[in-house]
């Protein structure tokens, strides 16, 4: 990121195909003597080949806990999956034999609604699969939002030109409904930077700028007559317009944070990338307004669900189509499994990509961004075909987990639905949720949904 | 594509099959607005006769049957109105997340909650929007319908517009409480504006307002103006026009035979279509297509994304023509050849082409198609890429025509496609689909739902007729082991009169109406109503006489 002065930004300029352009000089809407911590989820679809992307070094057996060091490992003791993120190894927390215990049988919806709720899924009236509780990203943005800055920001990048689908869900606002994320990035440029005021310098407001200010004003006039509403309401009809109520006020706090602005220029100004609209060129894109937000404190917590990948994005055309239809359910085809395995190192190079545009950003202390972010990539499912059991769980940065280290977790816990293979599992992933919630300063939260969860141990050293 | 390969075996014994499996997830992601007969407003009306208004219903009003007090505005409810507020003006994108939906319905009351971004679109597009109608002094005095040349006339202009674009914003009058409040702020935008500013303003305010945005009952029974909102947004799935507003004004929506006269009424004008429409949309998962496109290009080469859309916008042709228009019901959508192609679509169909990209009515042939469960779009969507899933096709037919779910498969289940198997080449797709599922473990479950799916072998990956699958005859006779509709049958002809005969079918159906057209779950107090729904699906009578059956429920007029 460059520090360089404003540049105007022009949506139209966003949307032509091959231009470049700018994000204006952005706006630290506050100043922390401490850099905060940010949450960042990256969350990717399908099973990962376990074979392909553990990593052993001599004499540690798969059922015991182990560790070791991977500061000083050599690029050729990555697995073939992790490779990409060699760069990054002295800021990396890769988890081994991690589980997700409340998945059970149905690997896909179960786990989209479970992985990052850590509550048991439940079943609607439909009988389809949904999250019983909030998402462990929404528990932390509800307790660690700033006034004027949004809670968290959900992004997803999709197949299908730029408003394809996403069809996962793996954020939950609460019992059944799921977070909507923005797939556009237009529309993601324009929540985050879209309404920065122009430095125009000259002090007489233009009627557009006179009809922007009331627009903030027409917000809070609103706002009261829902709450004037809810108060002659009851029970979920009440909270449900309490709740709207609330986030109109959130979004006047932001649009008052962003007119008055300009405390402390954060002096981001990250060029976006063009070209061809592929889901490689989105979520780079989303990277940098991500870590633009981040450095700019304009949200705390962030996500990215990932879609679908086509076979022939990554080189392997000649099993077709995408990665379910031509590789997931490999059959134990030795050509499919490697393909997985590829599919799997092209979100390692995402990631390493996040993780690169977080620690190139300083913090007013010294530190860099991502030292103070806990980025999580966590998968879908685990290793195998819609078992998920060795989970393949990557965390970068840290914000105050020891990293630099691949920590491996005996087998020993009784699985609760024994089939097959199946009868003894790593440490449930709630516990990761809750290491990752009490780090992030939700220091009194024991339980997810309705269970009472411990924290993972040996996460700080 | 995120479907499993649902040749997995089922970890239950072979008596007992019950539970539910999940069905596929609606895309929440943000999506441009779609063309097409759904969310069109033009069209033409019904064909045939008005439905008939019905006797008076014999079930009882009971409590907790009510419909939901507090319901946002869904996707395509917040499309439609926007589109009938502001009628011929081409608005900006509005583009509004998805919401988390039940069973297919995006309408759920309960779950339509709101969320930051949902605040944030809202706003962004309500000032968009507002500034396409009024963002200039020439725009707004047409808005408003005035010309004012001094202050006090611009006063009494923008309370004049408040009054009358409240009442059609609201779908209720303005308490005079709420027009000083919203011509105090009108004036305030003036003095801070100008008045086209103040005329934006408070355009863009309406738009967010908690009025607009949700629909809101209270009381112990519904006033006029409630009445009117529940049947604008039950048969239109939009806001009411100035004819219902002056129906609910003089007090005619109060008597049950005033409100079937107006349901009468707007079942003719051709907004009807959206709903009728929508529903099977939504019922049927007409847009699962997008999630299932992904076809093995070497087999089937005439699988372009042309194609593609021309398969899923049939439905939408298929369901307004043969159902809303012609006023059909269950059987003509399980049994009628009837529909509408363009040129690829009537290839893939083997039918002749209509000139160059026009779409013309025609009938399919009648051997090897019926209704919708032998259309593209059903066939492609309940598939693989190489080749049709039979338990995908038959799971989809038990929840969507039966309502009856299966437990998902055990973890340790062989999900690779058999397809993939070293003999493959010498088999059919149902050999193949029977030796996976063989086993006593799994042979329980499979034998409910994988007979529906072997006797639509007759169709391939994207839905093309075929009497021949790797050189072999095709076998689609089977036993049926579900429900009412037990006993042999062969091909998809015999199966779709099958399901067109069957009381748990109509039932079914009749439940999946009332869900979408209640917003809610059906609960116990609802028995009587989903009864009489019931008989009018299985007597045969159309969609539009199901629509009216549903007007003179007690749920919807207390």
């Amino acid at each position: 990121m460059s520090m360089s002065g404003a540049v105007p930004f022009s949506r139209r300029a966003l949307m032509a195909a091959g231009a470049s352009y700018f994000l204006p000089s952005l706006v630290r809407t506050t100043q922390a003597a401490t850099p905060p911590k940010r949450l960042l989820i990256f969350f990717t679809i399908h099973g990962n080949p376990y074979p392909h992307w553990k990593m052993r070094r001599n004499g540690l057996a798969d059922d015991t806990t182990w560790e070791f060091d991977l500061k000083n490992a050599a690029q050729g003791e990555f697995s073939r999956t992790f490779a990409p993120l060699y760069e990054h190894r002295d800021k990396l927390l890769i988890l081994d034999t991690l589980s997700n215990q409340l998945s059970r049988y149905d690997a896909h919806y179960a786990s989209e609604a479970s992985l990052l709720t850590g509550a048991e899924p439940a079943r609607d009236a439909s009988g389809s699969l949904v999250g019983s509780a909030p998402s462990i990203d929404q528990i932390v943005a509800e307790r660690i939002r700033q006034p004027g800055a949004l809670g968290s920001l959900e992004l997803g990048v999709a197949t299908g030109g730029a408003n394809g689908t996403v069809p996962y869900k793996g954020i939950w606002q609460g019992r059944g409904v799921a977070m909507p994320y923005i797939v556009d990035q237009a529309v993601a440029f324009e929540r985050l930077f879209g309404r920065l005021p122009g430095q125009t310098g000259s002090t007489a407001l233009t009627r557009d700028q006179k009809i922007e200010k009331r627009r903030r004003v027409i917000l809070d006039e609103e706002r009261a007559r829902y709450r004037a509403l809810a108060t002659r309401l009851s029970g979920a009809d009440r909270t449900r317009l309490e709740s709207h109520a609330s986030m109109i006020g959130d979004l006047s706090e932001r649009l008052k944070a962003a007119e008055g602005g300009l405390q402390v220029s954060c002096g981001s100004k990250p060029e976006m990338a063009a070209g061809a609209r592929s889901m490689n060129l989105k979520f780079e894109n989303f990277a940098r307004m991500i870590t633009a937000a981040f450095a700019c404190d304009m949200t705390r917590v962030a996500s990215i669900q990932m879609a679908q990948t086509a076979s022939a994005d990554f080189g392997h055309a000649s099993l077709g189509g995408n990665v379910h239809g031509g590789m997931a359910h490999h059959g134990n085809v030795a050509s499919k499994i490697l393909g997985m395995s590829d599919y799997y190192r092209v979100h390692a190079q995402q990631f390493a990509t996040l993780l690169s545009h977080l620690r190139a950003v300083k913090e007013p202390d010294g530190s860099s961004l991502l030292d103070n972010t806990i980025a999580l990539w966590v998968p879908e499912i685990g290793s195998w075909v819609h078992q998920t059991k060795h989970l393949p769980v990557v965390i970068g940065g840290g914000a105050g987990f020891k990293v630099g280290r691949y920590m491996h977790y005996a087998s020993d816990v009784p699985a609760e639905v024994p089939t097959g293979s199946y009868r003894r599992l790593g440490p449930s992933h709630a516990k990761l949720l809750i290491s990752i919630a009490r780090q992030m300063g939700l220091t009194d939260l024991g339980q997810l949904g309705n269970i009472p969860v411990t924290p993972l141990p040996g996460l700080t050293g | 594509m995120r479907a499993f390969f649902a040749v997995t075996c089922l970890l239950v014994s072979s008596s007992a099959c019950t539970g539910a499996i999940g069905e596929d997830p609606d895309d929440p992601g943000l999506v441009d607005v779609e063309e097409g007969a759904a969310g069109s407003t033009g069209g033409t009306g019904p064909t045939g006769t008005d439905p008939v208004i019905p006797p008076p219903s014999s079930c009882s009003a009971t409590g907790p049957s009510k419909l939901p007090a507090v319901r946002r505005l869904s996707r395509p409810e917040y499309r439609n109105v926007m589109a009938d507020l502001f009628p011929g003006v081409v608005l900006p994108a509005l583009d509004v997340p998805e919401d988390s939906g039940r069973g297919g319905f995006e309408n759920v009351a309960e779950l339509l909650a709101p969320t930051p971004l949902h605040i944030e679109r809202y706003e962004a597009i309500a000032y968009a929007v507002s500034a396409k109608v009024s963002g200039t002094e020439a725009a707004a005095r047409t808005l408003a319908g005035c010309a004012p040349t001094n202050a006090a006339e611009q006063q009494a202009c923008g309370r004049k517009f408040i009054e009358s674009f409240g009442l059609r914003a609201f779908r209720r009058p303005l308490s005079p409480v709420e027009i000083s409040d919203y011509v105090a702020s009108f004036e305030a935008s003036r003095a801070a504006v100008d008045f086209g500013g103040a005329i934006q303003l408070v355009v863009s305010r309406f738009l967010q307002s908690v009025d607009f945005l949700y629909r809101i009952e209270s009381g112990p029974r519904p006033d006029d103006w409630m009445m009117a909102g529940r049947l604008s947004f039950l048969i239109w799935q939009s806001l009411p026009d100035a004819a219902l507003l002056e129906a609910a004004r003089l007090g005619r929506l109060t008597s049950r035979d005033g409100i079937a006269t107006e349901a009468q009424r707007m079942l003719r004008d051709p907004r009807g279509r959206r709903a009728v429409v929508d529903f099977h949309r939504q019922w049927l998962d007409f847009d699962k297509l997008a999630s299932e496109s992904d076809k093995d290009t070497t087999l089937y080469k005439a699988w372009t994304p042309t194609l593609m859309k021309a398969v899923r916008d049939e439905s939408d042709r298929f369901v307004g023509s043969a159902i809303y228009e012609k006023n059909g019901g269950l059987a003509k959508l399980l049994t009628s050849p009837e529909t509408l192609v363009n040129a690829e679509l009537a290839r893939l169909y083997g039918v002749a082409a209509p000139a160059g990209s026009a779409w013309a009515p025609t009938t399919l042939p009648a051997r090897q198609r019926a209704g919708v469960l032998t259309r593209a779009n059903f066939l492609a969507s309940q598939g693989h890429s190489e080749n049709g899933s039979p338990p995908l096709r038959g799971i989809a037919i038990l929840n969507r025509f039966l309502c009856t779910t299966v437990p998902d498969p055990p973890d340790d289940a062989d999900t690779s496609n058999p397809g993939e198997a070293a003999d493959a080449k010498t088999k059919t797709n149902r050999q193949l689909f029977e030796e996976r599922a063989a086993s006593s473990q799994c042979a329980g479950c499979h034998a409910l739902f994988n007979p529906l799916g072997y006797a639509l072998e007759n169709f391939d990956a994207i839905g093309r007729y075929r009497a021949t699958d790797n050189g072999k005859p095709v076998n689609a006779s089977v036993t049926l082991a579900v429900a009412d509709l037990e006993g042999a049958l062969t091909g998809p002809i015999e199966l779709s009169n099958r399901l067109a005969g069957s009381a748990q079918v109509a039932g079914c159906m009749a439940t999946k109406w009332f869900t979408f057209a209640a917003g809610r779950d059906v609960g116990p107090n609802d028995a009587c109503a989903v009864g009489e729904l019931t008989k009018t699906v299985s007597s045969g009578k159309g969609i539009l006489d199901l629509v009216m059956q549903t007007v003179v429920t007690p749920q919807f007029l207390n």
